[in-house]
C-alpha cells in the first residue's frame, strides 16, 4: 500500500511539472532549422505559446520559476545574451496575468486575442532589450515575421495544450481519488 | 504590474527573477568576450547536441521531401543549366591546373614556404540561430573531430562565419551576419582593406575602408588572413550597393540555407626546435636547421584568439 503511495506521488509530481517540460522541449524545437522548399522559415516562438497557455489557464503549473528557467535554458542554447528572453518572458507574462479576468474562461478567441497583446508586448520588450543588450537596433523584419507566424500558429497548438491540461486534470483526479480511498 | 500572479510572495518572487535577469544580461553584456557563461553555453550546447539532431530530423525530412518536389517541378530546365554550368566549369578547371602548375613552379624558384594543407572536416548544421537576434548555428562536430575556436566555416560558395566556440562534440558558428561578427577583407580588384562587419541583416557592411578607395558593384571580397586567424583568400561576396554610410555586400554562401559545413582545420604547428643564428661576416643574420628539416616546415602561424 505504501509502494502504490509513493508511486502516486511521483506520478502527481510528474504531472505538476510537465508544463515545464513541455517549455524545455518547446525551446529545442525552436532552434532547429526549418527549411521548406529551399526556404528558411523562422520558427514559431513555442516556448512563449507554452508559457502563456498555462500562465492564464492554471498558472500553477507555469510559476515564475519555470518561466525564468526556460527563458534561460533559451539564451544559453540559441548563444544569445543570457537573461534576454527570461526577463522578456517574467515581464509580458506579468503583464498579460493582469487581464487573466477578461481573457480566460471567454473561449478559444478571447485566449488568442490575448496571446495577441502578449505577442505585442514580448516583441517590443525584446527588441528594446536587444537594441540595449547588443548595442545596436536589430532588425524589425526578422522579428515581425517570426511573431507573425507565431501568431498563426497558436490557435493550432493550443488545441494541443488543451488536450495535455485536460489529460493532467483527468489524471490528477484520478491520483486524487485513489488516495483518498486508500485512506 | 504583478498583481495577476498568484499572492505578495509569488510576486515577490517575479520580481527578484526580473532582478536576477537584468543582473545576469549586465554580467554578460559587460565584457561579451570574457563572458562568464561562455563555459555554460559550450556545456549546454553539448549536452543537448544528441537531442537536437533526433528532434531535427522530421525537419529534415520535410526538406528533402519539399526540395524533390520543387526540383521535379522544373528538372528539365535545371539540366540544361547545369549542363551549361558543367562546360563553363571545365573550362575554369584547365586554367586553374594551369595557373596552379605555374604557381608551383614560381614558388620553387623563388624558395616560397609553402602553406600547410588545411584539413577540412564536413559538419552538419543542428541548430537554426533561435531567435531574431543571434546570427549563430551549431554543429554536430567538436574538439573531439579537431575543430577550434577560430577556424574558418564554409560551404562550396564561400565563407559563412568562423567558430565561435567549440564543445566535445558540438561547436557554435557565428556567422558573418551576426551583430558581433567582424572578419578582416580585401577587394580583389584595388586590394583596398576593410573589415565585414555584420548587422544581423543579409548583407553585411564594410566598415573601416581607406576614404580614398573607389569600390564599386560586382567587385570581390575575399578573406585578408590579417587576424591571423582565417587563413588568406577565401571568397566571401561581392560588392552590392552603397547604403548611405557603408558599402553592403552580398555574401557568395547564404548562411540561413545551410545544411552542411565544412571546416577548416589549419594542421598543428611544429616548431622546429635546434634553429640556431649565425651572424656572418658582413652582418646579416642566417638561421640554420637542424640536417632532418626543410625549409618547408618553418611556417608558423599565430595562436587562434577569435571572439567570441
Amino acid at each position: 500500500m505504501r509502494h502504490s503511495g509513493a508511486l502516486q506521488r511521483v506520478s502527481m509530481i510528474v504531472w505538476a511539472v510537465l508544463p515545464f517540460l513541455i517549455a524545455l522541449l518547446s525551446v529545442m524545437i525552436y532552434v532547429v532549422p526549418l527549411t521548406i522548399g529551399g526556404m528558411t522559415i523562422p520558427m514559431p516562438l513555442l516556448p512563449f505559446m507554452v508559457i502563456y497557455y498555462w500562465s492564464m489557464t492554471r498558472p500553477e503549473f507555469m510559476p515564475a520559476p519555470a518561466i525564468f528557467l526556460t527563458g534561460l535554458f533559451q539564451d544559453v542554447l540559441t548563444g544569445g545574451p543570457v537573461g534576454l528572453w527570461a526577463m522578456v518572458y517574467l515581464l509580458s507574462t506579468a503583464i498579460i496575468s493582469t487581464q487573466t479576468e477578461v481573457l480566460a474562461g471567454r473561449g478559444r478567441s478571447a485566449l488568442w486575442a490575448g496571446f495577441a497583446l502578449a505577442m505585442v508586448i514580448a516583441s517590443g520588450l525584446a527588441w528594446f532589450i536587444a537594441r540595449i543588450a547588443l548595442g545596436g537596433a536589430p532588425s524589425v523584419g526578422r522579428l515581425g515575421t517570426e511573431m507573425l507566424i507565431t501568431l498563426l500558429i497558436y490557435p493550432l497548438l493550443g488545441q494541443l495544450f488543451a488536450l495535455v491540461q485536460r489529460a493532467t486534470i483527468q489524471a490528477r483526479r484520478l491520483t486524487v481519488n485513489s488516495t483518498m480511498a486508500n485512506f | 504590474m504583478f498583481s495577476g500572479r498568484g499572492g505578495p510572495w509569488a510576486r515577490g518572487l517575479s520580481i527578484v527573477l526580473v532582478l536576477l535577469s537584468v543582473a545576469l544580461l549586465a554580467i554578460d553584456r559587460a565584457r561579451p568576450e570574457q563572458s562568464p557563461f561562455k563555459g555554460i553555453k559550450r556545456i549546454v550546447a553539448d549536452g543537448t547536441g544528441p537531442a537536437l539532431t533526433v528532434l531535427s530530423a522530421p525537419f529534415r525530412a520535410l526538406n528533402q521531401f519539399s526540395d524533390g518536389v520543387a526540383s521535379n517541378i522544373n528538372a528539365a530546365a535545371r539540366v540544361r543549366e547545369l549542363e551549361q554550368d558543367n562546360h563553363n566549369l571545365l573550362q575554369w578547371r584547365d586554367l586553374a591546373l594551369a595557373l596552379h602548375e605555374k604557381l608551383v613552379r614560381y614558388e620553387e624558384l623563388l624558395g616560397a614556404p609553402q602553406a600547410p594543407t588545411p584539413i577540412v572536416v564536413t559538419a552538419r548544421v543542428i541548430s537554426d540561430s533561435g531567435g531574431p537576434f543571434v546570427r549563430a548555428r551549431l554543429v554536430n562536430v567538436g574538439t573531439n573531430d579537431g575543430v577550434a575556436q577560430g577556424q574558418a566555416v564554409l560551404t562550396h560558395q564561400g565563407l559563412i562565419g568562423r567558430v565561435m566556440s567549440a564543445g566535445k562534440q558540438v561547436s557554435r558558428v557565428l556567422l558573418l551576419t551576426d551583430l558581433n561578427s567582424r572578419v578582416p577583407v580585401f577587394v580583389v580588384e584595388t586590394g583596398a582593406h576593410a573589415i565585414l562587419a555584420g548587422d544581423n541583416g543579409t548583407n553585411p557592411r564594410l566598415i573601416y575602408v581607406a576614404r580614398d578607395e573607389r569600390l564599386a558593384p560586382g567587385m570581390r571580397i575575399v578573406t585578408s588572413g590579417e587576424d591571423g586567424v582565417l587563413p588568406r583568400g577565401l571568397a566571401v561576396g561581392q560588392v552590392l550597393k552603397n547604403s548611405g554610410e557603408d558599402w553592403q555586400i552580398a555574401l557568395f554562401a547564404r548562411p540561413e540555407k545551410v545544411d552542411f559545413v565544412s571546416i577548416l582545420e589549419i594542421p598543428p604547428i611544429l616548431f622546429v626546435e635546434g634553429i640556431t643564428d649565425n651572424e656572418t661576416d658582413d652582418g646579416a643574420v642566417q638561421q640554420s636547421l637542424p640536417e632532418n628539416t626543410t625549409s618547408e616546415a618553418v611556417i608558423v602561424y599565430p595562436q587562434t584568439g577569435g571572439q567570441e
